[in-house]
């Protein structure tokens, strides 16, 4: 066997590619995940975007655990044990700092005044009032901590003010307590600290354990939830149905290539020209990526599927001799590679992390099953595929009303088609959670734990130039707000961190209370001295400094346009959970309707993907085949697309942006069809190698309609109408018919 | 001045007393015999013992706990009402009116425990010894470091009912309620 050198330099980059992927593999060097949010658009890409990112990225390693209040002593300390022994560091509350921070809050205190105190030092009276009613409290742990840094109680009453605003928890000997629509819960806040590579299977065996306890102690009522709970389960999915689909669709391909070819050497080709094009893919996908997501995988297989195409098309034609028409074959080959990738590099286009990793993943495939049939599978050749049942089926004579009627046909499918558009009104759901694989009981978990940590509490992003701007900003809103709300709690750094300008404000009016004798009292009961202002307000370092510095990093984003941060607002169950803030300054930080926001953005985006990607083809067709032929094509492409989106619809009862990429393959897929079918005919050996292929790409995606994955299950579904579709309605455009 | 020191000193130096054995439940109810039946109400005194001051600060109030509701109501030196209904804590003063406490919540709910002679509950959070010479009294240690960090002990103190309650805090300042039932 003779190489040219076009094919020494291909096998030379595939051997590179294995070898590259074996070290990989074997090094352990890139990650796998499976978190849902990969499948997910990203938000706008604006300050406030990337603030959001950082934010959930401090959330998405927390696990949490509840149980029944009153459980058995003996199930805590056993859950503290396994995690402390696992690797799970625990979260708890920490009160142990309150005289340090009580010791820091008195240095300040003639800068900071909470608003109780604030309001006392107007009169002497009122400040009388107040010095007896905070000394009188019984066990307050913020007087005793705080009255001899700061006799005049202002420490104390800010200490409590701001413990207020944040506390979300009781406590309950060293636990969490927290009450809520299923009765007191005890919660357990962790997160993993072993080796990143044993992540998701320390959360599985986790979840195992956690079961177990569960029937070990029902009346406890274990929950447990968080994001590395969603992302091991959905990892164990992906890899079980990624092991399960792969060997399901190699043998089907196996069967189908060697019932269909028997004969070794083509068999081979085959085979070799879908093991090459995967390598490929994976390699690019390793080389690229370094966190490799296990559903971009599981998509990955639809390249199976595609791959084998191209060889297809060259056996296919291949002769004893050498066939005039080969340089016609390619170039329909090229030229259907060329419509695929354009297919596929839309998903880059989506801003979607999965996505991106499909496309890298198939256009390199790809890439290699084209140099494949170009320059690997040799055109001449003693077919052995022309007794095969399918060959002789693709000779034989076309149905007669198809031969008579094409026009007819596809105008009664396109009314249908209408009809049932105009009867079923679908539209596209744009809520993420349709997409989430995990187990319902899982779902059902993490709701109740949002309810009991979150109810009655919405978030607000807000944006400025300067820390200063940011503060001035959030303390104002937050003082709207408190007009129509007096008892609403804030979660917000500015409570903690007053503005520059409200501590000089502060300095005032303690000085007039100094000036005016409203202490006076104070120095009849305390011995210590009032403080004395200090010679800097309180500032962002220092304020990182102090036991609860890390607040600083959890609300605010420092952005090289500025800074971004989040502040909460609680309500009073009676008062619901929507707060209307009339400020353009405050966006709602609702994660859920951010994402349905972008998934609506981008079904938007895509349709116009879509719609481009079908006048690209439509105009290519025209270029070569002229008007008719393209006239055609449009009205085949426009059936098989809403065909398999109006069946999808009515098999899934919804339509997701899932079915709507896959019409993206399906466009890819049916421009091969159309191109083979307008550049060759309906010649035998041309609509062999389209059913051939057609088949491979059925069986491929077939199977993935059994994923419990929605977006897979939604791709497998409308790709397998889609291919469905096309093999049936674009023979129509062949001269034969047309 | 002088007698305020010795005061400190004598209630420094109850703190430090090294406490008996660990009690069970069951010893504490036989030791203190409690029979509270709800509703319960009377008078309260109480005296604060702080390091800092330089006299005891004291407040006076009556009290009324039944199955549903706390009320602790401070009437000198300036009028202020702690209640507790479902779980939610509200304070009542002249010159903020109503409004929700729930930082009070710890405090409150130790009270409705102490008052109904909720030993169970207590038993939750604390550790019950034993004192010594003191027939009447058992010790409270917290078993949660986050309320050992602000107060070291409580002593209850009583027979059928709950008379006092010492608290001492970290620092050593001691508050002492007393509690006068309604006849």
């Amino acid at each position: 066997m003779k190489f040219s050198f076009s094919a020494v330099i291909y096998w030379l980059i595939i051997i590179g590619c294995t070898l590259f992927t074996a070290y990989d593999v074997s090094t352990e060097r890139t990650q796998y995940n499976a978190d849902i949010r990969a499948a997910l658009p990203a938000t706008n890409h604006s300050e406030l975007a990337r603030a959001d990112h950082d934010f959930s990225s401090q959330a998405v390693r927390q696990g949490i655990i509840s149980v029944k209040a009153g459980s058995d002593p003996t199930l805590l300390s056993t859950l503290r044990l396994y995690l402390h022994e696992h690797h799970f560091s625990l979260q708890d509350q920490n009160n142990g700092h309150l005289q340090e921070l009580a010791r820091f809050y008195a240095h300040y205190s003639p800068l900071i005044l909470s608003p109780d105190f604030a309001q006392a030092i107007q009169s002497t009276a009122s400040y009388g009032d107040f010095f007896y009613t905070r000394l009188a409290e019984t066990a307050s742990p913020f007087i005793s901590a705080s009255i001899a840094f700061d006799p005049t109680l202002n420490t104390a009453a800010l200490l409590s003010y701001l413990i207020h605003q944040t506390a979300l928890f009781s406590l309950q000997g060293n636990n969490l307590v927290l009450d809520g629509n299923k009765g007191r819960r005890i919660f357990l806040f962790f997160e993993y600290e072993g080796l990143e590579n044993q992540e998701v299977e320390s959360f599985n065996t986790l979840a195992s354990r956690l079961a177990q306890w569960r029937n070990d102690y029902p009346q406890s009522d274990i929950l447990y939830s968080g994001a590395p709970f969603h992302n091991a389960e959905n990892t164990e999915l992906a890899k079980r149905e990624m092991g399960l689909f792969s060997t399901l669709s190699i043998v089907i391909l196996v069967l189908v290539m060697g019932l269909t070819f028997r004969n070794l050497y083509t068999f081979l080709y085959v085979h070799l020209s879908v093991l090459a094009a995967v390598i490929a893919g994976f390699a690019a996908l390793l080389l690229v990526f370094p966190t490799v997501h296990v559903l971009a995988l599981v998509f990955g297989i639809t390249l199976i599927g595609i791959a084998v195409d191209y060889t297809l098309h060259i056996i296919a034609h291949q002769q004893p001799l050498q066939n005039p028409n080969t340089r016609e074959i390619k170039t329909a080959i090229t030229l259907g590679f060329i419509t695929t990738t354009m297919g596929y590099c839309s998903f880059i286009l989506t801003g979607v992390s999965m996505l991106t990793q499909v496309a890298v993943f198939v256009i390199a495939g790809l890439t290699a099953a084209w140099g494949f049939a170009m320059w690997i599978v040799p055109v001449t050749a003693t077919p052995t595929f022309k007794q095969s049942l399918l060959y002789r089926y693709s000779q034989g004579k076309n149905p007669a009303f198809l031969m008579h009627y094409p026009k007819v046909i596809l105008s009664a499918c396109t009314l249908v088609l209408v009809l049932f558009v105009v009867y079923l009104q679908p539209k596209f759901v744009q809520s993420p959670a349709v997409l989430n694989a995990s187990s319902s009981m899982l779902k059902q978990q993490e709701a109740t734990h949002y309810h009991y940590l979150f109810a009655n509490q919405q978030r607000y992003l807000v944006h400025a130039s300067s820390l200063q701007a940011y503060l001035e900003k959030e303390a104002r809103i937050i003082k709207q707000i408190q007009i129509p709300y007096p008892d609403a709690r804030f979660d917000a750094i500015s409570q903690w961190l007053p503005p520059i300008s409200a501590q000089l404000q502060n300095r005032q009016k303690w000085q007039h209370a100094i000036d005016t004798g409203i202490f006076t009292l104070v120095s009849e009961w305390v011995s210590s001295p009032i403080p004395t202002p200090p010679a800097a307000p309180l500032t962002a370092d220092e304020f990182k400094k102090m036991p609860f510095g890390k607040l600083y990093e959890s609300h605010i984003i420092e952005q090289p346009d500025g800074v971004t941060g989040w502040f909460a607002v609680t309500l009073q169950p009676e008062n619901g959970d929507d707060v209307p803030i009339d400020s353009i300054d405050a966006i709602p930080y609702d994660k859920a309707r951010m994402l349905t926001q972008s998934m609506g953005d981008l079904i938007h985006h895509v349709t116009v993907i879509a719609c481009i990607t079908l006048a690209i083809i439509c105009f290519v067709i025209f270029y070569r085949y002229g008007f008719g032929s393209a006239l055609m094509s449009l009205v085949v492409l426009f059936n098989i697309v809403g065909g398999a989106l109006v069946i999808s619809y009515v098999i899934d009862s919804m339509l997701t942006l899932f079915h709507l990429l896959a019409v993206m393959l399906i466009l890819a897929l049916a421009a091969d069809y159309l191109i083979f079918y307008l550049s060759q005919g309906r010649k035998p050996n041309t609509q062999f190698a389209i059913i051939l292929s057609g088949i491979t790409s059925l069986s491929v995606f077939g199977v993935l309609i059994f994923s419990q994955t929605p977006a897979i299950h939604q791709v497998g579904l409308t790709v397998l109408t889609g291919v469905l579709l096309t093999l049936i309605l674009t023979p129509l455009v062949t001269e034969e018919f047309t | 001045m002088t007698k305020a020191w010795m005061i400190r000193i004598c209630l420094c130096l109850m703190s430090l007393q090294v406490y008996g054995q660990n009690l069970s439940i069951s010893a504490v109810e036989e030791k203190l015999a409690l029979s509270v039946d709800l509703p319960v109400e009377g008078k309260f005194k109480q005296e604060k013992h702080l390091a800092i001051l330089k006299r005891p600060f004291v407040s006076t109030g009556r009290y009324r706990i039944t199955h549903t509701q706390l009320s602790w109501e401070t009437i000198t030196p300036v009028p202020q009402t702690l209640t507790m209904e479902k779980q939610q804590v509200y304070l009542w003063d002249e010159s903020a009116g109503r409004r929700a406490m729930p930082q009070a919540k710890p405090f409150v709910s130790l009270i409705q425990q102490l008052l109904s002679g909720d030993l169970d509950a207590l038993a939750n959070d604390f550790t019950f010894a034993d004192e010594a010479d003191k027939p009447d009294c058992v010790a409270m240690v917290p078993k949660s470091s986050a309320i050992a960090a602000v107060f070291k002990d409580f002593q209850l103190c009583g027979h059928t009912h709950i008379t006092s309650i010492t608290m001492t805090d970290s620092d050593s300042n001691i508050t002492v309620i007393s509690l006068m039932s309604a006849p």
